[in-house]
């Protein structure tokens, strides 16, 4: 401890920041994306457990919300929602690898059709 | 991760900070299970053919394929969900520990009659390596204070450490290196017998620490590591959960502990984060330490890249390049065996043991080979092991 002690803590990692995309603002917008979809998800497993509550006739509080522990089927109920909404989420993302995949494939099959009608 | 089995130091969740942890632990498992998948058909399918057109060999590395894949706009979004997962994952878990440090602070202070000890240094020098760069990413590192008797980084870690390795390492307890490294000891070398003084280099929290303490209750266990607030975390955590450990603040590349002074010396998933001369200088050390026919045994992240296929390279590359971990790339092409026979160790073995307890079925002990077709040997920690 001392003068240079930092008076708060750090919340990002020290030192340069990666960026994958052609603009880092593209890699930006996808944390804040990530952090989203984080709240959706937090926020529906909340819902979930209002309507938990609801069912077994408990007033809905923030001490009755706090106090809720989900069973294992409450949990796999919800981890497969998560799921769902990560998949949905990611649908156009892996669209990208489907058209990477088929570009270099239909290349591959007109590469070997020039070749298979070349003159020798 | 489970709420119900917390231990005492281990910071709370509330509703909605559980609700975050379950997110991110559907959102790697997705990584892994479905985008890991195509990301590898990429390289098979586009960069590897695109690689041998252009230079009319087969890609053997990472390196051949690294520019190609990082113009692919799916790998773009690859690498990037990889490190936001891993950035939300620390300030998710910051925002819980510091709405409740004082509390955690407060247990720190109240162990007035310990079991074990805390010795630190405020002199220490933190090496290099670790001051460089923010290891995976955790902001702060492992030695940032911000007041006296902080603990903040190693509550962080701590509150993160299940998530981290996706309940796979013992759920909170995250103690399956250490059950893992107990059984390779057994396993290698059953001469041993029980280890009198127990040395833990980079003990960080004391997660593997404890499985020593509990395996060895006669034993007398030490542990070091060079961050402050990470060992005051360790020692309140260790004092809740009933053991005696005697931590001190210092680098493993030379302590102030007396020759021939343990029995064991073992260090989980801690090498990784110096550097080559540091590693040599730590088998070195522990040379000196051990009694003669002692045992020194390191636990690593099971990635070597001379048993690896291209893909897993590059994910391999990732926690080199983008999660704040230089030295795993260098230390995954090292010949540790090596390494520890010029510090003058014998019967040394490099490979990967089971971890136990296991999540793969019907995998157990020690083996040298790598996975197979060059596949992540997912399951299990490589080790390397000598006797002094």
């Amino acid at each position: 401890m001392n003068d240079q002690t930092p008076k708060t803590a750090p919340r990002i990692s020290k030192g340069a920041q990666p960026s994958f995309f052609e603009q880092p603002a593209t890699e930006a917008l996808y944390g804040m994306f990530v952090v989203m979809l984080e709240e959706l998800c937090v926020l529906r497993d909340r819902l979930d457990t209002y309507e938990r509550l609801g069912e077994q006739g408990i007033a809905i509080t923030p001490a009755t919300v706090e106090a809720y522990e989900p069973d294992d089927s409450v949990e796999q109920a919800r981890e497969q929602l998560r799921h769902g909404t990560i998949n949905r989420a990611m649908r156009p993302v892996k669209a990208l690898q489907e058209a990477a995949v088929k570009r270099a494939q239909s290349q591959y099959e007109q590469t070997a059709r020039s070749i298979a009608e070349q003159e020798i | 991760m489970p709420r119900g089995q917390e231990h005492p130091m281990l910071p709370a969740t509330n509703h909605d900070e559980y609700a975050q942890t379950r997110f991110l632990l559907t959102f790697k498992n997705y990584i892994q299970n479905e985008l890991d998948p195509l990301d590898k058909e990429l390289v098979e399918k586009v960069a590897k053919p695109a690689y041998e057109q252009q230079t009319g060999g087969p890609a053997q590395t990472s390196k051949d394929v690294r520019k190609l894949m990082e113009t692919e706009p799916f790998h773009q979004f690859w690498l990037s969900s990889l490190r936001h997962q891993q950035d939300l994952m620390w300030d998710n878990v910051a925002d819980s520990v510091d709405r409740q440090l004082d509390k955690l602070q407060e247990k720190f202070h109240r162990t007035e009659t310990p079991l074990g000890s805390l010795r630190l240094d405020p002199d220490m020098e933190i090496p290099s390596y670790i001051s460089a760069f923010d290891n995976h990413r955790m902001p702060g590192s492992y030695y940032t204070e911000l007041a006296d008797d902080d603990l903040r980084a190693g509550a962080l870690f701590d509150g993160a450490a299940a998530l981290y390795h996706v309940n796979r390492n013992g759920g909170t307890m995250n103690d399956a290196r250490g059950w893992t490294m107990i059984d390779h000891v057994e396993t290698r070398f059953p001469d041993l017998g029980a280890p009198r003084r127990i040395l833990d280099m980079g003990c960080c929290v004391g997660h593997s620490t404890l499985t020593y303490c509990e395996k060895w209750p006669d034993a007398e266990v030490y542990g070091i590591d060079i961050g402050a607030p990470l060992l005051r975390y360790a020692h309140a955590r260790t004092e809740a959960l009933g053991k005696a450990v005697h931590y001190s603040q210092q680098n493993a590349e030379s302590t102030d502990f007396d020759d021939g002074f343990f029995d064991l010396i073992v260090s989980t998933a801690a090498i990784h984060e110096t550097n080559r001369p540091a590693t040599q200088r730590i088998f070195a050390e522990c040379h000196r330490l051990l009694r003669p026919g002692g045992v020194m045994a390191h636990l690593e992240v099971p990635v070597r890249y001379a048993d690896l296929g291209v893909w897993e390279q590059i994910r391999a590359d990732w926690e080199s390049q983008v999660n704040n971990e230089p030295y795993i790339a260098g230390m995954a092409r090292l010949d540790l065996t090596a390494m520890a026979q010029k510090s003058g160790f014998r019967d040394v073995a490099a490979g990967y043991h089971w971890q136990v307890p296991g999540f793969i079925p019907g995998k157990s002990g020690f083996e040298t080979e790598g996975g197979p077709n060059g596949t992540l040997k997912i399951g299990s920690w490589y080790m390397v092991s000598a006797v002094r």
